[in-house]
């Protein structure tokens, strides 16, 4: 992209640099001018069916669609005029007549273009007195996707997404005019790994998703940037999340959902359906205190348990879901504590062509970087983390778990870990990529994330190494540079 | 014996007239109040089935100040905090019984004083009790250990002994024209008329300076509105802070025992006492001519209706002033005591000594 | 002295009042007379006629069909300054409106009766016109009003 030429346009007076077959309106968006847009979507071809996008350009009899017009030297934009203006407000009055306007049950309500562009660009009073036009409400695409007919605005972004992103071209716009609605081919379902992005891409309250459906209106949640553990790529998210017990007060729920953040490098504004529906597990099913042969007990008392270890041969088996921090920093305590260090992380799943990799653990190159093996050992203790399939073969078993499982109570000691969500550190993608993740959530019950846990063993152990997030980050770089090389 | 028991049932019967005249007083001022606001007041206390518009209320309210929880609190100085309200009580209650409600009678041949004391110098027992009164106020201020009652207390120390000069000097003036300490003699002495037996001698015709300076010391006295700087109940707090059911209680009833006090010391020293006009020991002699010869009986009978018409008119103008003036504040309330009533007072006692020098 | 005079004229002011009112309520104490000359209301026997447009408890509206007007939009619940408005919403399968709320409370013990969450409700499903002044409760509890509570209400209470 950046190899091609550079033109210079002016856009509502102001002088824009930009590369040779920039589309108006993303030339536009990049110099900080928007322009409203519906069918538009970066990742997805330009359509020009909604005419929201109207630019005037001098020389040229009639408005054009900024969506469809790419950028040509010297050209002269104007994007906000009367004549715009009074345009967009057709435009949005054309599309509002046969809107339901149920925003007080729709989903997208507080996030939706529509109800936006109303408020910034028409705010006029619905002049159509006709019976509105009925359409099916209610449709199940399979998955999670629930369509409502009347809320479409046919963009056909849903379509498009289908059609070139994911190519698989499940859906359709049929019939015509005010009839047209978007409907599955025959026969087919929405079943492809990527499905929930229809969600996102739809700019009204068209598509909604079943998993996130009436649970919480949006404008509850507090959004963290985040990065996505499933899998090796690293796709930036979001975790919306809501812990006001004045407006979350029923349910026990406090991640509702996972949406995509654009990064170009990684996943660009998409993220794959295991990634959006798997957050269930960091409020469910959680471990919330240690546990001592699978009965709850405190952290003093964890300290003791802990000293019964010195001396012995001890294997610790670090995990490909730990940060770089906490990688570093176990490493440091193994290496001093002259324990045997290797990692475990989860089976490799399957892959497709878009986003998902292989490897379905975070951080495994981490793990790579610092020198750690898969491997295991005959050693009396263990010490587990994340996965405890890996302590079966030892006798003294420390684990240190989000999530209960079967067999608990066989276990010397379990300690409560945050999950990925209630702390803060660094992951590296298989690409070699560093990414942060931020905390979203304070950590569930005693739960402590694997560094403060770390510090727990320190100091039983009567070692003073304390758990300093900053140095562990800037000693991990050092380690970073030198496997790349730079 | 008769006379003895005739003594203990006067001390009885005229401590029990006193306090339900003191219940009804609150009664009154609820009243009062309630109807110079355009109010109605209390009117819910019913006793079987009977309301009349509230008559029962000030027993429900004795009744409730018994019942209700009385807190001491952890950090008060018992003794003190425990006493004070009953001195309160009683150096209030206790001059009332040198007022005389009527004329003597004779008993098995003796005098018999329709008085709880009688008293050659009841003047002075009275002023006298009326400083101890003090004492309730400093200690339940002192008793309660808290700053704002302390404060209070001083604060109500300093008003009552300021205003107790104005009170005897306001007197003394009283005592140049009727020479006698003796409060019966006090009432005879006003028993006498002028312009042709119209106008009764009484005090506040005599001495109508006095008889202002008198009431308004004594309402400062008293520390009710516009002198309450020492309890401000809502707004600068008073003495009883720490006090609660039956022992604030007991203040509260001392409040309303020192205005039944002040209407009847009124009432002797200046209207008159127990006579109404133109009532002789042997009935009554109006001066257009006529008489009306009554048995002593009835005398007394008449007099004790007479004192009550006066006191409780004395009442309903105490209660009056209460609830129309705003409170003072504290230095224009010693200026008016210091630089006004005490001057005044002096200069009336000149005057009166004077004029009574010049007549002689 | 001209002080003096002006609070003897006070004391005038207060006697006035005194007068009237006394003469006035005991005509109409003893029947004689319709005026009461007070203002007192006396509160439980005699009571003033609602406001129109007092705002007192919620009620729930019921739409024709029965089912509450009620989407469970959390409009209210965003609306209200004090934070008493709880909602859960579930999907209604059966009805057009897919949205209805599983619990609806309003914490009346917190509520400042500021009459947004009724200006908020886009589906005109809550209102607080109930004229009933008596909320006194002896326990907090019963001052937390569920779907029950709230739409049970005498007919004609509100007027």
């Amino acid at each position: 992209m950046s190899s091609g030429k550079r033109v210079k346009i002016i856009i509502d007076g102001r002088e824009v640099e930009t590369v040779a077959g920039t589309l108006l309106i993303k030339a536009a968006e990049d110099a900080g001018i928007y322009i409203p847009r519906l069918c538009y979507h970066e990742g997805l071809r330009p359509d020009g069916n909604c005419r929201m996008c109207l630019v005037e350009v001098e020389g040229m009899r009639k408005p054009v669609p900024a969506c469809m017009t790419p950028v040509k030297e010297g050209m002269v934009v104007k994007t906000d005029t009367p004549a715009l203006r009074e345009h967009r407000k057709k435009v949005l009055e054309f599309i509002l007549t046969t809107h339901p306007m149920d925003c007080p049950i729709c989903d997208q309500a507080g996030e939706c273009v529509l109800q936006d562009y109303y408020f910034t660009y028409s705010l006029e009073d619905r002049r159509y007195k006709e019976e509105r036009e009925r359409k099916p409400k209610r449709v199940y695409w399979g998955k999670n996707l629930v369509y409502d007919a009347e809320r479409c605005i046919l963009c056909r972004r849903c379509v498009r997404f289908l059609d070139h992103v994911t190519k698989t071209g499940e859906l359709g716009v049929f019939e015509r005019g005010v009839h047209s609605y978007i409907g599955l081919f025959d026969g087919r379902k929405i079943e492809n790994n990527y499905s929930g992005n229809l969600v996102d891409l739809c700019p009204v309250g068209a598509i909604t998703d079943l998993d996130f459906r009436f649970k919480m209106r949006v404008w509850f949640l507090e959004r963290t940037p985040s990065v996505c553990p499933f899998c090796a790529r690293g796709c930036n998210i979001e975790i919306h999340t809501n812990t006001n017990p004045l407006t979350n007060r029923f349910s026990r729920q406090r991640v509702f959902r996972i949406k995509p953040r654009k990064n170009l490098q990684i996943n660009r504004w998409w993220i794959c359906d295991e990634g959006r529906y798997s957050y269930r597990f960091i409020d469910e099913n959680r471990i919330l205190r240690p546990m001592i042969k699978g009965r709850e007990t405190t952290w003093e008392a964890v300290s003791k348990k802990l000293r019964e270890i010195i001396g012995r041969d001890v294997r610790v088996y670090l995990s490909a879901w730990m940060s770089n921090e906490e990688l570093v920093y176990w490493k440091r305590l193994a290496d001093f504590l002259k324990w045997k260090a290797s990692f475990v992380r989860k089976p490799d799943g399957d892959e497709d062509a878009l986003l998902r990799v292989k490897d379905k653990n975070p951080n495994t190159l981490t793990c790579k970087i610092l020198g750690l093996e898969e491997e295991g050992g005959q050693e009396e203790v263990a010490v587990v983390f994340h996965f405890p399939w890996a302590g079966e073969k030892h006798s003294f078993k420390i684990g240190i778990f989000t999530n209960s499982f079967e067999g608990m109570e066989e276990w010397d000691l379990i300690l409560p870990a945050a999950t990925f969500a209630e702390k803060e550190g660094h992951w590296t993608n298989f690409q070699g990529l560093i990414q942060k993740f931020h905390q979203a959530l304070q950590p569930l019950g005693e739960s402590r994330e694997e560094g403060e846990i770390g510090e727990v063993f320190a100091s039983a152990f009567g070692i003073h190494m304390p758990w300093e997030r900053e140095a562990m980050e800037r000693e991990f770089e050092k380690e970073h540079r030198k496997w790349s090389g730079k | 014996m008769v006379w003895e028991i005739g003594v203990i049932l006067k001390v009885v019967i005229i401590f029990t007239w006193a306090l339900i005249t003191v219940l009804y007083i609150t009664l009154l001022e609820r009243k009062e109040s309630a109807l110079i606001q355009d109010r109605i007041g209390a009117n819910r206390a019913e006793v079987l089935g009977l309301r009349l518009n509230g008559l029962f209320q000030p027993f429900a309210d004795a009744l409730k100040m018994f019942f209700k929880e009385d807190y001491i609190p952890p950090f008060v100085d018992r003794p003190f905090y425990l006493l004070a309200p009953m001195v309160a009580l009683v150096f209030a209650l206790i001059p009332i019984g040198a007022v005389p409600l009527a004329d003597k009678i004779t008993l098995e041949g003796r005098e018999f004083s329709l008085s709880v004391v009688n008293s050659g110098v009841g003047v002075v027992l009275i002023l006298s009790l009326l400083s101890l009164a003090i004492y309730g106020v400093i200690l339940g201020g002192y008793g309660s250990r808290n700053k704002y009652g302390l404060v209070g207390g001083m604060r109500a120390t300093a008003q009552i002994i300021s205003y107790e000069i104005a009170l005897g000097l306001s007197l003394v003036g009283v005592l140049l024209v009727f020479p006698s300490l003796d409060l019966n003699e006090i009432v005879h002495m006003q028993n006498r008329y002028i312009l042709k037996g119209w106008v009764p001698l009484w005090g506040i015709i005599l001495q109508p300076l006095a008889a202002v300076i008198f009431l308004i010391a004594g309402m400062a006295e008293n520390k009710r509105v516009p002198f309450d700087l020492p309890e401000g109940e809502s707004e600068i707090i008073g003495y009883f802070l720490e006090y609660s059911g039956m022992k604030f209680g007991m203040f509260f009833v001392a409040d309303f025992v020192e205005v039944l006090l002040l209407a009847a010391l009124f009432t002797t020293f200046f209207l008159g006492g127990y006579n109404p006009p133109w009532l002789f020991p042997d009935g009554f002699h109006f001066p257009w001519g006529g008489s009306l010869l009554l048995s002593s009986l009835w005398v007394r009978v008449i007099q004790f209706i007479t004192f009550n018409i006066k006191l409780w008119i004395m009442v309903w103008f105490l209660l009056l002033v209460r609830w129309t003036y705003p409170r003072y504040r504290f230095d224009q309330l010693m200026e008016l005591g210091w630089k006004n009533l005490i001057p005044l007072s002096i200069f009336n006692i000149i005057l009166t000594a004077g004029v009574l020098a010049v007549i002689k | 002295m001209r002080l003096f005079w002006e609070a003897v004229k006070g004391l005038g002011v207060t006697t006035k009042h005194l007068v009237r009112n006394l003469w006035k309520f005991s005509l109409y104490y003893v029947g004689l007379s319709k005026d009461k000359g007070v203002v007192t209301l006396e509160y439980p026997e005699e009571r003033r006629e609602a406001f129109p447009r007092v705002r007192l408890r919620h009620r729930l509206l019921r739409r024709e069909d029965g089912r509450l007007r009620c989407v469970a939009c959390y409009m209210c619940a965003t609306a209200c300054p004090s934070q008493c408005i709880y909602i859960e919403a579930e999907e209604d399968p059966d009805h057009p409106l897919e949205k209805r709320p599983k619990q609806f409370i309003i914490d009346l013990g917190k509520c400042a009766y500021c009459g947004f969450c009724v200006e908020a409700c886009p589906e005109d499903a809550l209102r607080m016109d109930i004229h009933i002044p008596e909320l006194a409760e002896y326990r907090k509890d019963n001052l937390i009003y569920d779907i029950k509570k709230l739409t049970e209400y005498e007919e004609g209470s509100n007027n």
